[in-house]
């Protein structure tokens, strides 16, 4: 299954039409938008606004890293593991009483630590993603319940504050994060050698290596990215509830594919939608928080979860008419 | 050479971790023949990763031990499948007497049925009893906890000046049936004091889906005045997200949690959480061993409520006044 | 090899024969696991030792063991149908919880008989939903199956929004009630159920037709479709035959459990995802082993009951878990990296390799 890449960099106008080309996605999405505005009338406030921006732009984070991961055709299953553990490490070192932006940056090493265990699985001992994230997944939680010892470890902590309540002239802090991290990777992934190099492994792994790209050093990069993601979505949780604790984050990994799938990026590997996923975190957190709004219990709002995943897919594979068995994701 | 040694090396751990398991063991007893001295008592506990479950286990191995009894302990780890297996595991290895937390009430059934086979009696510990035939059922009493919390809002509107008459109300996961209590006893009593319930979600008893919802209902009302949340751990969520919604909770918006949990107890004497209701886990296990040895001993059990056989260990409201009581 | 080794054919030889012949990824690949079980029983029995209560050879802690094993191993045999294929199903957690609750309130309706019957037709609907998206809509399974597992499991919530579904404690004595609880002389009869199961699916993957096409489209769709296999065909009959297979469980599962809600059994499809692959399946499709997956569901759950007996923290439990999960697949995966590795040719080319350089 091989996909052209295309070798020259994106103008505003390829942009535009990529944006476009999640079609499926930016409709409904509008249409949500406009019909909970209509509806209910706590929707347009600002505050309200501003809570959808933050609570997309703390999805929207680990979504793009793992945006890389499914361009390269593979899953990372355990980042919301790595998000407890990264979290109960940055509380336990502050509240033991080191620096707070050493804890932090301690965090930020675990994560990259998992990943890098992440990767050296899957390349060098040939694991399947999908299981070795899957083991990683059931590992580091353990450690983390094991370095809690059970415990809640709780924080009160200003520096720590900031990542999830400060604000940067006027704007929350997580808003701002997000925006730079998606400049960031729209630069990695359409104007670097690394971006074209991960969407070839995609493609066609085997002539990414024949080509002479060191493609478990690629894997290995991404999955440490996912690390760090997670790392970063481990603060800003543990910021939020100024608590580190075994029993956060789980399943948030499916929060992540989630959005990514939604918005548009192929599980085929091989072209990344940068886009689609800032798109579909939009629309996962606009539809639940207008649901929180009208006050409708959580069961309807997985269901809405479920049927729009399988909705927005439906409708983009009818275009396509895919024989059924190009649809697996066999690497 | 290095794929051989690779390959031996995973075969050893593979095997030695199925040695190694001799070495990690908590306290390793077995059930046996029991004499009438030798009583061992089985604790199957919800999921010991919730420090409200560590203070009952740590109170019911306390009150085991001081009788000179053995003490075992299973972890249900949030799944009824380990629930039901476990237990049943627990009366197979020759326990003399079941205390069981439930993890899905429901599910108590089959465990109860096989303890009547063996003779072993039964003494559920919170949560619920699923209707089956245990000898008795402690509980805290959660609907009187949310009415004490109820009242304790109203006049701490009132001492703060607040004038809305809007609270929110946050649930814990649907099927914690017992637990729910808490919650429709606030609002019952809530309202008959004049209150509106503008947002009444369930946080799932998860913070993290309690602290969304908290910002939610703050854009959607703004001006409401206080908030229920029926465990602490999202109580403390939502003080932290009404903080970073630029008020300060406290005193701008009355915040009241339920089980008396460290973190919470924290929050009340730094100002940012109003009031918990504490539950006395580790007193209630120690209750469970008390109604254990009556049974043991041929004895009969007074009970609060004799058609459900409940027996009731008392909540208290903590409030910064009484606090320090209950920091251990 | 002189002229003279050629000559002598003592019994020595005669072993070392059959030793060479003896490849160690092929008895890896059929019976590695089962080794693997088989050392695990035997650290158990040294461990606890005995046959009285509290001994893992006790008859009640066998029984146990059997009961608890049946669900996991039922869905987990349909879903080696499944990765062998080159797919898999990420909504049986959800089909289970659905079909458990669909199941209880039918009994409550109509009894035994229409329970059990109200339980295979969920089973078997929730698998036809699933293929009609896979086939027709050409959903890919990864997202159908994602989506679906949500779509069941609210349901379920919807349908036990009042409060979960429950078998009435008076009727643990009805035939419904009775079908988690009878066992023969130890062998439960849930157990009899899945075996039984895994006779039918070894039946129909290794001597049929069907079967042989399953591991074809999954070793290479490509072939498959030049040699007339239709797809469409196949994949219908795997996400179908899921379905029932977790009809079937959940009728071993809810009569044991006795009530079931949205929520129930959450993380279960990854669990016989693992059970599958640790059995030998292959993601990548074309290879699979139902003696394996039938071996490491018992393997996973010997390994449960240690942990409960040995009352090993729950911490602990998880990273074993993983790590035992790595370890086997690391194994499976070095292999695929190495191919045609053998220590005896090792042994051999390293000592021809010392004849060649003093001769």
């Amino acid at each position: 299954m091989t996909t052209v890449v295309s070798a020259k960099p994106r103008s505003a106008a390829s942009r535009l039409r990529e944006v476009l080309a999640s079609a499926p996605l930016t409709i409904p999405l509008l249409m949500v938008v406009v019909g909970l505005a209509i509806a209910v009338p706590a929707f347009r406030t600002g505050g309200n606004i501003e809570n959808i921006l933050y609570a997309a732009s703390i999805l929207v984070i680990p979504g793009l890293a793992m945006t890389l991961c499914i361009t390269m055709g593979e899953f990372d299953l355990s980042i919301g593991s790595t998000l407890t553990l990264t979290g109960a490490v940055a509380c336990t070192l502050i509240r033991d009483g080191y620096p707070s932006a050493l804890a932090l940056l301690a965090a930020l090493l675990v994560g990259a630590i998992v990943g890098i265990g992440n990767g050296l699985i899957i390349t060098k001992l040939g694991v399947t993603p999908f299981i070795a994230t899957l083991a990683t997944l059931v590992i580091v939680r353990g450690i983390a319940q094991a370095y809690t010892g059970g415990q809640n470890v709780q924080v009160a902590d200003p520096f720590l504050k900031f990542f999830a309540g400060g604000r940067v002239l006027g704007v929350p802090f997580p808003i701002v994060l997000a925006i730079v991290v998606i400049a960031i990777f729209l630069w990695v992934t359409y104007r670097t050698r690394f971006g074209r190099w991960v969407a070839a492994v995609g493609s066609n792994r085997d002539a990414a290596r024949l080509s002479g790209l060191p493609v478990d050093r690629i894997r290995i990069t991404v999955y440490v990215l996912i690390g760090l993601a997670g790392a970063v979505w481990g603060i800003i949780i543990s910021s939020q509830l100024q608590r580190g604790s075994a029993i956060l984050g789980v399943g948030f990994e499916l929060q992540a594919i989630t959005i990514v799938v939604i918005g548009g990026t192929s599980l085929l590997g091989g072209r990344a939608s940068i886009i689609g996923t800032v798109l579909g975190a939009l629309l996962i957190v606009t539809i639940q928080n207008g649901l929180n709004l009208l006050n409708v219990p959580p069961a309807f709002q997985d269901i809405s979860v479920g049927l729009l995943l399988v909705g927005a897919l439906a409708i983009q594979a009818i275009r396509r008419r895919v024989p059924v068995e190009a649809l697996d994701d066999k690497r | 050479m290095k794929h051989t040694k690779k390959w031996l090396v995973a075969a050893a751990i593979a095997t030695s971790a199925a040695v190694a398991l001799t070495g990690c063991t908590g306290s390793t007893t077995d059930g046996g023949g029991s004499s009438s001295d030798d009583i061992t008592v089985g604790f199957s506990v919800y999921d010991m990763q919730y420090e409200f479950f560590q203070a009952m286990a740590a109170g019911t191995k306390e009150a085991v031990e001081a009788n000179g009894w053995t003490y075992k302990e299973h972890d249900e780890k949030s799944d009824e499948n380990e629930m039901v297996t476990g237990a049943i595991a627990l009366l197979d290895s020759g326990i003399d007497v079941l205390i069981i937390s439930p993890f899905k009430p429901d599910a108590l059934g089959s465990i109860v049925d096989h303890a009547k086979e063996l003779g072993v009696p039964v003494i559920v510990d919170d949560i619920g009893g699923g209707g089956t035939d245990y000898d008795a059922i402690v509980v805290s009493d959660n609907k009187d906890g949310g009415v004490q919390a109820a009242g304790y809002i109203d006049e701490t509107v009132q001492a703060l000046g607040l004038t809305s008459k809007k609270v929110v109300s946050i649930t814990c996961q649907p099927d914690a049936v017992y637990a729910a209590q808490r919650n429709i006893g606030y609002e019952d009593e809530i309202t008959s004091l004049g209150y509106e319930v503008a947002t009444s979600l369930s946080g799932d008893s998860d913070a993290t889906k309690a602290y969304t919802i908290m910002k939610d209902a703050l854009a959607k009302d703004p001006d409401v005045s206080a908030v229920f949340a029926c465990n602490d751990d999202m109580a403390v969520a939502a003080s932290n997200a009404i903080a970073d919604a630029g008020k300060v909770p406290g005193k701008d918006i009355v915040v009241v949690g339920y089980n008396g949990d460290p973190s919470a107890l924290e929050a009340i004497q730094a100002g940012t959480v109003n009031a918990t209701v504490a539950q006395d886990p580790n007193g209630m296990g120690k209750l469970t061993v008390e109604l254990a040895k009556t049974l043991l001993d041929g004895g009969e059990i007074t009970f609060g409520n004799d058609e459900n056989r409940e027996v009731y260990n008392p909540v208290t409201l903590v409030t910064s006044d009484n606090v320090a009581d209950f920091v251990s | 090899m002189t002229s003279a080794d050629v000559q002598k054919r003592t019994p020595l030889t005669a072993l070392a024969e059959r030793a060479r012949g003896f490849h160690l990824g092929t008895f890896w690949d059929r019976w590695g696991i089962t080794a693997v079980l088989a050392i695990l029983v035997i650290a158990a029995i040294v461990i606890q030792p005995g046959v009285d209560r509290g001994a893992f050879l006790n008859i009640l802690n066998i029984t146990s063991i059997l009961k608890e094993a049946s669900y996991l191993g039922i869905v987990a045999c349909a879903m080696t149908f499944a990765v062998i294929n080159g797919t898999f199903d990420l909504s049986v957690g959800g089909q289970l919880a659905l079909t458990s609750i669909v199941s209880l309130l039918a009994f409550g309706i109509g009894g035994s008989g229409l329970a059990i019957a109200a339980a295979i037709f969920t089973g078997i609907a929730c698998g036809l939903v699933n293929s009609l998206l896979v086939t027709a809509m050409r959903v890919p399974p990864f997202v159908a199956t994602l989506g679906m597992l949500f779509v069941f499991r609210g349901i379920g919530t919807l349908l036990t929004a009042d409060g979960p579904a429950k078998l009435p404690y008076a009727d643990f004595g009805s035939v419904f009630g009775q079908i988690g609880k009878i066992s023969f002389g130890g062998i439960p009869l849930v157990f009899v159920i899945m075996v039984a199961f895994f006779l039918v699916g070894f039946v129909i993957l290794r001597r049929t037709g069907l079967g042989r096409q399953v591991i074809a489209f999954g070793s290479s769709p490509a072939a498959a479709k030049f040699s007339g296999i239709s797809a469409v065909k196949i994949r219908f009959f795997v996400f179908v035959f899921l379905g029932l297979s977790v009809g079937i469980a959940a009728l071993t599962y809810v009569t044991r459990i006795g009530t079931a809600d949205g929520a129930a059994q959450d993380g279960f499809e990854l669990r016989v995802i693992t059970a599958a692959v640790l059995g030998g399946a292959s993601l990548q499709g074309g290879k699979g082993s139902l003696v394996g997956t039938f071996s490491a569901v018992m393997l996973v759950t010997v390994l449960n009951d240690l942990f409960r007996d040995l009352q090993v923290d729950s911490a602990w439990q998880r990273i074993i878990l993983g790590c035992v999960l790595v370890v086997a697949l690391a194994i499976d995966g070095l292999r695929t990296k190495f191919p045609g590795f053998s220590v005896f040719r090792r042994v051999t080319a390293l000592r021809d390799q010392r004849v060649a350089r003093a001769g």
